[in-house]
């Protein structure tokens, strides 16, 4: 598929089918040039980033009772 | 001290714990369980979005780690040792524990829509310190089957290779890759719905 040819929504596809893959691949190169000319796939491309990046964020915490309950049940307590 | 140097002094000193471990060290498998109960408690809460499942899960995963330490020949890296056994435990309490429907993607056109595209007011800064947009996050991720979920987690939040993924599920490729398609383009239009501008 050329470029030229590609409609936002197939550069969307190809965004959600190729983010974090190798960026020398030729899908990745053909999705990285429709983000840099295309101001839709832009944001598209920026929302599907910043999704992942929320999820990343997102820890709970692990306190020193969850430390110690897991050793006490794997009987490895200090 | 470069990465790399750093990653693999780690790698020997995490070697050396696992052979400890196995010669019946239990300080060395206290060692180990340390590095990674955070990780995995972590993983854990991320699939379960609950906290005490979430504990039940990375607790299993120890116990059986400790009772199959000296069955682990090192074939593959300890964390993706982990991250089977507890991928296994929270898929098989989230199938015990069914109670709602998940997204369907019968139609994966509607997964993709040129109309839905907006910048976001929000940013993931924001996420981290605020519940309300927590809450968003977990109801978003709670519509999406376990099996397509984990997919996610895994390759886009753990940081996993596809194939690493696919091993650790035992799925094939193309599966990961279908499953991890659609589950980005499904929490994106989720998030999109209350964080677009």
């Amino acid at each position: 598929m050329k470029i030229k040819d590609m409609t936002c929504k197939e550069a969307m596809v190809l965004i959600c089918e190729n983010l974090g893959e190798k960026p020398d691949s030729p899908q990745c190169q053909k999705m990285m040039e429709m983000v840099e000319k295309d101001e839709k796939c832009r944001v598209y491309y920026k929302s599907l980033v910043n999704t992942i990046k929320c999820y990343k964020e997102y820890n709970p915490e692990f306190t020193d009772e969850h430390h110690t309950r897991l050793m006490e049940k794997l009987g490895l307590e200090e | 001290m470069n990465l790399i140097k750093e990653e693999s002094i780690q790698q020997i000193s995490e070697e050396s714990l696992i052979k400890d471990a196995q010669n019946g060290d239990r300080k060395a498998l206290a060692d180990l369980v340390k590095m990674y109960e955070q990780t995995i408690y972590n993983f854990a809460f991320k699939v379960c979005r609950n906290k005490e499942h979430a504990e039940h899960s990375m607790q299993e995963t120890f116990l059986s780690f400790v009772k199959n330490i000296r069955q682990f020949k090192g074939n593959s890296k300890l964390s993706t040792w982990l991250y089977t056994v507890v991928s296994n435990n929270c898929l098989m309490l989230a199938r015990k524990n069914q109670r709602r429907s998940f997204a369907s993607f019968d139609n994966e056109d509607d997964l993709i829509d040129e109309k839905s595209i907006a910048d976001w007011k929000v940013t993931p800064e924001k996420v981290a310190e605020n519940n309300e947009l927590k809450a968003v996050l977990d109801e978003a991720i709670q519509k999406l089957s376990p099996d397509y979920r984990v997919v996610f987690l895994l390759r886009d939040v753990e940081g996993l290779s596809t194939e690493e993924t696919s091993k650790v599920l035992d799925i094939s490729i193309p599966a990961v890759k279908s499953r991890l398609h659609r589950a980005r383009a499904f929490l994106r239009n989720e998030l999109n719905e209350v964080f677009a501008k």
